[in-house]
């Protein structure tokens, strides 16, 4: 049982473990006063875990040259999740799960302060998220600016996060420490195209297993066992040009690595499609392949010398599939209303090439997000 | 990330740039780029609510920036 909370906070809390990348940044136009309400609800096969969130940002001009973005989040949380899995007939994996469900909620809150410099913006974000058995502190501080016209934009930033983690009715608590530096450049190609190039470097110390998850290791149960430093790289390449009769295309993709022997790539396309009547609808594609980490089995019919062990399959080896549509309309200029239903998909046999993990219970799950935002 | 790849990375970065110093789109060219849905992130909201599902079912983070990008189209 005590399982699905960790489980619970990996599902929503995630943006937590990335330093600098946490709750919503600053959805705003300089001078604009902007409330976006956003209701998610997120739901997996097989009474897995459902999730229903509510976001709200609000976006107010201080002075000429400086605004406030406050943030809030609410999560419920509910389900069961796996612990670890054991060799069943023919030497398959089996899964083994948590029990009844429970619920857990969370909190966050990130407050961006933005300077508007002549030469450029510079944005101040601390946040706060609070769990059952997770709290995390983190600070964002970005800076941005033109060149060549406004024809090439160049961001930089930094981020830090000090969390806390522990499982239900464990006095002892984990910490876990996180940084991340961030460099981006925009560029406008000509009057209807777009490229961007973005690296990301973080770094995660500390307790970094997963203080719910157990794995078998021959006969014996042993607590998951991760290193306690991670280091990762992500690259990402977006293209976006406008095309015929009112749309655009936006075409991303993402190269990741860490040293824990992770890579992965992820390709994404989404095509925005204006309609008569301030309609807008986005058919968009995702697909996802990773490799394993090197401490990752199903099962371990042997111990390792460096003593990390996982089975959690978010390390192991396989690919994930997200479809989805998301319809928008416009009243009267300055309220937007939207509707957004992805479907997700992961499975083993969904890896690109070489070999993949072997998966008993593949996951599919489904996302609708109802959104509102009004500009006054 | 082997090295190689790295290197290759760097190069389109700087690659990206000097085909900057080539553009100059003037700002009454910009009423295409400046449409909502021509935006680095036409929903910022939402691309974090996205990575943060993502992020939770796999391995990978990093590289999205929802501050950042645009393209000055304001």
């Amino acid at each position: 049982m005590a399982a699905t909370n960790s489980y619970l906070r990996h599902l929503m809390a995630a943006a937590v473990a990335l330093p600098g990348i946490s709750v919503a940044a600053t959805p705003i136009d300089k001078g604009d006063v902007v409330v976006d309400l956003k209701y998610v609800h997120y739901e997996e096969q097989d009474d897995l875990m459902t999730v229903d969130a509510e976001y709200l940002t609000l976006g107010i001009p201080l002075t000429g040259r400086n605004d406030l973005t406050v943030s809030i989040e609410f999560e419920t949380m509910s389900g069961a999740s796996p612990i670890f899995m054991s060799p069943g007939q023919n030497g398959d994996p089996v899964v083994v799960k948590s029990g009844a469900s429970i619920t857990d909620q969370r909190t966050a809150v990130t407050a961006s302060f933005r300077h508007f410099f002549d030469a450029g913006t510079l944005t101040v974000a601390p946040s706060w998220s609070d769990e059952d058995d997770y709290t995390s502190q983190a600070l964002t501080l970005q800076y941005e600016w033109d060149t060549n016209n406004k024809n090439t934009t160049f961001a930089v930033g930094v981020g830090f996060a000090s969390d806390e983690v522990w499982a239900e009715g464990q006095v002892i608590r984990n910490d876990k420490e996180g940084r991340s530096v961030f460099f981006g450049v925009t560029q406008v190609l000509n009057t209807s195209s777009l490229l961007q190039l973005n690296v990301s470097f973080a770094e995660e110390t500390g307790y970094l297993s997963d203080p719910y998850k157990l794995v078998q290791v021959q006969t014996s149960i042993l607590p998951d066992s991760r290193p306690d430093d991670r280091a990762q790289i992500a690259v990402l390449v977006r293209y976006i040009r406008h095309m015929a009769d009112d749309a655009s295309v936006h075409l991303t993709y993402r190269l990741f690595n860490d040293d824990w022997d992770v890579q992965s790539h992820t390709f994404e396309a989404s095509w925005y499609q204006e309609l008569p009547g301030d309609w807008t609808v986005t058919p968009s594609v995702r697909y996802y392949t990773q490799e394993k980490a090197d401490f990752y089995e199903p099962y371990f019919v042997a111990f390792r010398n460096d003593g990390y062990y996982t089975s959690d399959f978010r390390l192991a080896s396989y690919g994930s599939v997200i479809a989805g549509v998301k319809i928008t309309k416009k009243i009267a200029g300055n309220t937007g209303l939207d509707l957004n239903l992805q479907y997700y998909a992961r499975r083993g046999d969904l890896k690109l090439g070489g070999e993949h993990s072997l998966d008993p219970e593949p996951l599919s799950s489904y996302l609708v997000t109802l959104g509102i935002k009004h500009t006054f | 990330m082997n090295t190689r790849r790295l290197v290759s990375l760097i190069v389109i970065a700087f690659a990206l740039q000097s085909a900057g110093c080539a553009v100059n789109v003037k700002p009454w060219e910009r009423g295409t780029l400046a449409k909502e849905h021509m935006a680095i992130e036409p929903d910022a909201l939402e691309r974090t609510i996205f990575e943060q599902v993502v992020t939770s079912k796999e391995a990978s983070s990093g590289g999205y920036a929802v501050v950042g990008g645009g393209c000055g189209c304001n």
